[in-house]
């Protein structure tokens, strides 16, 4: 049994890589040939719409599904040893592979009706792998997952019955046609609403860095690289219908402000997982913007080479998770530089790329994005938002190789740390390659000619100031020790708020179960149990019974009076009929 | 049972009798000959010196029917020396209907029906709830005012569902659902005479065995019915008698009644018949509040409490309820 | 349709002899795929004989009543290692499944009232019968009243019909123009209350929840859509009235899944959430019918054949909780993973039927659904946002309820899942989640 349970992870990893060398083949040929491939399968056709499965074969999908391929085949490979004391390890993969497949339902797919199949699956698998270790934490995580996902689900349902309009659902065809049409005003801002739970936007971001409760290989795999970025990618195949309205507009704000405060939380965290959950936010809030300035190729530039860096980055922390004694908090580590070079390397290329440290893969991807910004027309306020996120990118980045790598090794006296584990020590080499070359290889690839940037001395120079400065305030603050405490203690309501993920969390569960909760009840007594009852069973059955009652009082009378009141009815009636004859 | 009996045969024979001289007399006054035998047969039957409820049951039962008959003869009278039998007008009708109401036990004269039937055997009350109403049914049935017998109709089935709901003796339970079928019945009356007989039959065959398993059973109140150990056949046929009864489909008593709706929609008058339904409804409660010891096969079961129920008649109510069953189905092959 | 009837009929015999019980499940499966064999696809009458017909609505739902019935059967081994009255129990479901066979396949109205009537009896004696608590009769006495008090008024109806038009026909029904008022309410209220609609909807949990679990399932599985098909049937007569009238049921039924959606959370009987579950999903298939486009009728009719299949498998999983546990309480049952990991896999993918994931049947009767009611007036939308939502909420709240978390500590002696149990969850969960790949059976109509 157990070399069954090994030799699963071998077959999906050799499967799913040679999935994505093949992707990688076709997706050359179909880059060079400009070639688009569609296939259909028609369902049902009936009232002059039909249901189709469609399978749209273009280079974007084709690379984006090299990419989920790659990072899930490492990720189960990284797994056979990361979960190799776990009993139910093939439940684990065949989930993981289930989340594998909606993926890719959901990148092959021109038709919404295809879309939400692979959604809801999803939503559905990631719950079922956030709750995979069945403690408190993750029952919680997962409910808030689900439920998030779900509101998703409910708005591209809603969007199948608008779309019923056009006669069509597969929605590649007409976008650009229909645009103006009022009807699709709404499809838009519901795929938008859509997209931002998925991504998890503000006011949607409180269930990413709950789910971290999930194991690391899934958070390596879901949240850091497909997941989240489908949100994303469904964004930037409705980019044509996005173009110029008011939700995109609104969409730029909240993602920057999303950007901007998860950058903010970073700093406040102590969990390794909740920093890295929340760069990641930071990095989507920065993908979903550049999305909603009308760049949708970079969006989806900086989506492949973030998703590779960031599930490296996981991978690294699961790594130190484990030597750690399965401990999360930073502040007991420290120094593992020393003791476990290969992985501090990982570590370090990974975190520099998320940077944006020139030439490895974040470098292409971010830098293009800010001249980007730089070179459009958007206000201050967009600019100070962009430019202060990645200073705090910086930030964060570099405190968590301060608490990790250069202060003192704080768990216990007695340690041994090893980095003989050439199990994940090969995943994380795979994808420490894929994140020094990713960039300038896709660069070469997807643009067919380079951006058109020119920009003043110092506006060039921007990111590096403020990178520099970030670092330097990472530096400063990784130094604080127990009495430099006293000054967050004076500033503690900002404090809360700002660590809190401005109270989002709390929000999104105790905010809106209250008063959903105190309506139900209200509604079972009041009407369940109150009106309801007295117009029909219960209140029926006491007027029966009370009338019941009162009519025996009439039956149990003197015999006489019966006989009595015979005749006096007949006399009467003879009465009648004499007075009226 | 009287076949043992050849005093109470002798009676019984004669109340046969005097129904046949009242329904096939030329003349109303045959009406009142044979109504008054009736009287006089019955009045034996039902006494027994045993018995102290049951005599003050026959002398209630003398008192209310001779007032009944007294009135009809005055009736009668009157219409043949006042009227020389040629204008018939409204009072005059109400005053014969009402004697006849009285003799049957319909309301507003009602009163004296469940109180009678507490002192009776099974058999007595049977005869008091099915044959007795024959003679006054037919006379009715000869001319009526219709706006009286409607009102009579209406009060009839509401006091037979309402009365019923707070009764815990059997025989005063089927008194009153005789007194909501009687409404039933005067309503057939109204639309033609052989709806009335249609009914009628149906009406005693299922009187018939709910009297029978009685009398074998010997069970007079409610809590009685939850003995240990009935036959379990014996408990369904209890069940499917008394839902056939209350007139659920697909068993025997839901015919008449639908034919009876579907005359009445055919004639327009829907708010009788929502009425009679909603009434039957509520009759239907207290039906099935009895049929719970036998819908019920988990229950308090007493220790101490062992009687034992002779079974002579068993396959005879297992015929019938077998017709109560498949009763509607086997009528329709007689259609085809 | 005749031998269908008659093989049911002779079946009857077989349940009083001695050692049948397996058998006659085996031959309620044999029913089954002779069933399975007519072939139907259109909405016209087919395969007459003798009063019996059969169309594409009769079909599906036949199919699934004699479905659930053969699951009926597997449900109650309990009652088969007891000798509880288990000869007349079988005569029980045999009767109930003729009654039901008849009414779907009857031509006549009246003969479908009948029918309708009559599988009321044995359904009663279910509960009454073999149901567990005291409760129970209360619950029949719900049960049996509010479905009287209004199919009474339906019968009124069926005669006015016969008045007027001289025949009880549903095939010539469509050429009947009647306009009146009264004869619309007192004969949609009946299928109404039984769908049920929001109003009337207190005797579904009081019934569903002290019923034995065949009661249940044959109660979720077919009794509610009893009234989904009468008012199919009905739509083809009433249709002018229907179309002045109908936005009272549906805002009716709408707001009323909503708030039922919103009720199921504060429920702690498993069966009890279910039961509302089922209310739910219904409001939204009375809309669909009230709408009267082709969308809202394919879609009612694929959701209650996907509901029937889905609730009554989520009875099986709660009452094989109850034989182990003895409780229904929420708060007793908790933490099963930890001692069926397997049960609650079917547990899992039930829920997930249950809140329309893809593949099963569930979902595209929502889309359908939704695609009506959106198509009749787009402010629908956030009632059907609503009851979508919440749907998700409480399925999956009743899953990690049951399933996750530390098992309740009272428990002393326990068994996992036997075979016969996964079976019938198969058996459940296959067709809901296959039948999606034929849908054109139930699509095309014309």
């Amino acid at each position: 049994m157990n070399n069954m349970k090994y030799s699963i992870c071998f077959i999906s990893f050799i499967f799913l890589f040679m999935m994505s060398m093949l992707n990688f083949i076709f997706m050359i040929y179909f880059i060079m040939n400009k070639l688009v491939i569609l296939l259909e399968w028609e369902i049902i056709s009936f009232n002059s719409i039909s249901i189709v499965m469609s399978i749209l074969l273009d280079w974007m999908s084709l690379l984006f599904m090299m990419f989920v391929f790659l990072i899930s085949s490492v990720v189960i490979y990284y797994s056979k040893s990361y979960m190799s004391s776990e009993l139910n390890l093939m439940r684990f993969i065949i989930l993981v592979l289930l989340f594998v497949f909606s993926m890719m339902l959901l990148i092959i797919s021109p038709n919404i009706i295809s879309i939400l199949l692979g959604w809801d699956g999803l939503g559905l698998v990631s719950y079922c792998l956030v709750i995979y270790y069945q403690n408190l934490k993750s029952y919680n995580a997962g409910m808030l997952t689900a439920l998030s996902n779900r509101i998703g689900d409910v708005l591209i349902l809603m969007v199948i019955s608008w779309m019923l309009n056009y006669g069509s659902w597969n929605y590649i065809f007409y976008l650009e046609f229909m645009n103006n049409d009022w009807q699709m005003k709404f499809v838009s801002s519901m795929i938008i609403m859509a997209a931002m739970t998925k991504s998890a936007q503000i006011p949607f971001s409180s269930w990413l860095p709950a789910a971290m409760a999930a194991p690391t290989p899934v958070s390596a795999l879901v949240h850091s690289s497909t997941l989240v970025t489908a949100g994303v990618y469904l964004l930037i195949r409705f980019n044509m219908l996005l173009l110029d309205t008011f939700f995109l507009k609104m969409l730029l704000l909240l993602s920057g402000l999303t950007m901007f405060m998860a950058g903010i939380s970073a700093n406040y965290e102590f969990d390794l997982k909740k920093i890295i959950a929340l760069s990641t936010l930071s990095q989507l809030g920065l993908m979903m913007s550049i999305l909603s300035m009308g760049m949708p190729d970079l969006a989806f530039f900086h989506l492949l080479t973030h998703a590779m860096f960031k599930a490296l980055l996981f991978m690294c922390a699961g790594v130190i998770i484990h030597l750690m004694n399965d401990m999360q908090d930073i502040r007991f580590m420290g120094g593992i530089s020393m003791y476990i070079p290969l992985t501090t390397l990982c570590m370090n290329i990974s975190n520099m790329a998320l940077c944006g440290i020139p030439f490895l893969a974040g470098f292409y991807s971010k830098d293009l994005v800010l001249e980007m910004v730089n070179f459009s027309t958007f206000n201050l306020s967009i600019f100070f938002l962009f430019y202060l996120s990645t200073g705090l990118t910086m930030f964060y980045s570099f405190r968590l190789v301060m608490y990790l790598m250069i202060n003192d090794y704080n768990l216990m006296s007695i340690y041994n740390l090893y980095d003989e584990d050439y199990v994940m020590l090969k995943s994380m080499f795979i994808l420490l390659f894929m994140s020094v070359i990713s960039g300038s290889f896709l660069n070469w690839m997807i643009f067919p000619y380079p951006y058109m940037i020119y920009l003043p001395f110092n506006m060039k120079m921007m990111v590096i100031y403020v990178s520099l400065i970030g670092g330097m305030f990472g530096y400063l603050v990784s130094n604080m020790n127990i009495y430099s405490v006293n000054k967050f203690i004076m500033t503690y309501n900002l404090s809360n708020f700002l660590g809190m993920m401005w109270f989002m969390p709390n929000l999104s569960t105790y905010g809106l179960n209250y008063y959903f909760l105190k309506f139900s009840q209200n509604l079972v007594k009041n009407i369940d149990l109150g009106w309801s009852e007295i117009y029909s069973g219960f209140g029926m059955m006491s007027i029966m019974k009370k009338n019941s009652v009162l009519y025996n009082i009439y039956q149990m009378n003197n015999f006489k009076i019966y006989l009595f009141s015979f005749v006096i009815w007949m006399v009467i009636i003879l009465f009648m009929m004499l007075f009226n004859i | 049972m009287f076949l043992f009996n050849s005093n109470k045969m002798f009676f019984l024979f004669i109340l046969f009798f005097s129904t046949f001289i009242s329904i096939s007399s030329n003349t109303w006054f045959g009406c009142w000959i044979g109504l008054e035998i009736n009287l006089l047969s019955f009045i034996p039957l039902i006494s027994n010196s045993n018995n102290l409820l049951a005599s003050e049951a026959s002398l209630k039962y003398f008192l209310t029917q001779t007032i009944a008959s007294i009135n009809f003869l005055f009736t009668i009278l009157m219409m043949l020396i006042l009227m020389k039998n040629f204008e018939m007008n409204n009072f005059i009708l109400i005053m014969m209907n009402s004697s006849m109401l009285m003799k049957m036990g319909s309301t507003p004269f009602h009163f004296w029906f469940p109180n009678i039937i507490e002192g009776l055997s099974w058999f007595n009350s049977f005869i008091l709830m099915t044959w007795q109403k024959i003679t006054p049914m037919i006379i009715l049935s000869y001319c009526f005012n219709k706006n009286f017998i409607i009102i009579i109709i209406i009060f009839n089935i509401i006091i037979g569902a309402i009365g019923g709901l707070n009764q815990t003796s059997l025989r005063k339970l089927m008194a009153f659902s005789s007194i909501n079928n009687l409404g039933w019945m005067v309503s057939a009356i109204m639309i033609s005479q052989t709806l009335w007989m249609f009914y009628f039959f149906l009406y005693s065959f299922m009187i018939t065995i709910m009297c029978f398993l009685f009398h074998m059973l010997n069970m007079y109140f409610i809590n009685q019915l939850f003995i240990n150990n009935m036959n379990f056949l014996i408990k369904i046929n209890l069940l499917i008698n008394f839902l056939s009864l209350g007139g659920l489909p697909p068993f025997i008593g839901f015919f008449p009644k639908w034919i009876i709706i579907n005359f009445l929609i055919n004639n327009n008058m829907y708010l009788l018949t929502l009425l009679f339904m909603m009434m039957s409804l509520i009759m239907l409660f207290y039906y099935i509040r009895i049929t719970y010891s036998a819908f019920m096969f988990n229950y308090l079961k007493m220790k101490w409490f062992k009687i034992f129920i002779k079974n002579n008649y068993f396959m005879m109510i297992n015929f019938l309820s077998f017709i109560s069953v498949m009763g509607m189905i086997l009528s329709t092959f007689f259609f085809y | 349709m005749m031998k269908f009837l008659f093989m049911l009929i002779f079946m009857i015999p077989m349940c009083f002899m001695k050692n049948m019980f397996w058998m006659v499940q085996m031959m309620l499966f044999l029913l089954m795929f002779l069933f399975m064999n007519l072939g139907m696809s259109l909405n016209l009458f087919c395969n007459f004989s003798y009063m019996l017909s059969c169309d594409i609505m009769s079909y599906g739902l036949i199919m699934l009543s004699i479905w659930i019935s053969v699951l009926m059967i597997m449900a109650s081994e309990n009652l088969y290692k007891m000798n509880f009255f288990l000869n007349f129990f079988l005569f029980n479901i045999i009767f109930l499944l003729i009654m039901l066979y008849l009414t779907f396949s009857t031509m006549n109205m009246f003969l479908f009232y009948l029918f309708f009537e009559g599988s009321l009896i044995p359904t009663l004696m279910l509960i009454i019968g073999w149901g567990y608590q005291p409760e129970r009769i209360q619950a029949g006495m719900y049960l049996l009243f509010y479905t009287l008090f209004v199919s009474l008024p339906l019968l009124m109806g069926i005669f006015y019909l016969y008045n007027e038009m001289q025949s009880m026909m549903i095939y010539f029904l469509k050429f009947m123009n009647l306009n009146i008022y009264m004869l619309y309410f007192s004969m949609i209220m009946a299928f109404l209350v039984k769908m049920p609609m929001y109003f009337v909807h207190l005797w579904l949990p009081k019934a569903h929840v002290e019923a034995p679990v065949s009661g249940s399932m044959i109660l979720a599985g077919i009794m509610l859509k009893l009234g989904g098909y009468g008012l199919l049937r009905l739509m083809i007569f009433l249709q002018e009235i229907n179309l002045k009238l109908n936005y009272i049921w549906i805002v009716i039924s709408l707001i009323g899944g909503f708030y039922i959606s919103l009720k199921c959370f504060s429920q702690i009987d498993i069966k009890s959430l279910i039961a509302y579950s089922s209310v739910a999903h219904m409001s939204i298939v009375i809309s669909g019918i009230m709408v009267m486009n082709y969308w809202g009728f394919i879609g009612s009719y694929i959701l209650m054949i996907g509901h029937g299949l889905c609730s009554s498998g989520m009875f099986c999983l709660a009452n094989i909780s109850y034989e182990r546990l003895h409780s229904r309480s929420l708060y007793i049952n908790k933490g099963m993973m930890n001692f069926m990991p397997s049960m609650s896999l079917w547990w899992f993918l039930l829920m997930s039927s249950n809140m329309a994931a893809p593949p099963s049947l569930n979902l595209m009767g929502e889309i359908s659904l939704i695609n009506s009611l959106m198509s009749w007036s787009w402010v629908s939308m956030f009632m059907l946002m609503m009851i979508s939502f919440f749907s998700a909420g409480y399925s999956l709240y009743l899953y990690s309820f049951v399933q996750h978390g530390k098992y309740y500590s009272g428990v002393y002696s326990y068994y996992t899942g036997v075979s016969r149990e996964y079976l019938m969850l198969i058996l459940h969960w296959l067709p809901l989640n296959i039948l999606i790949m034929k849908i054109d059976y139930s699509m095309i109509w014309f």
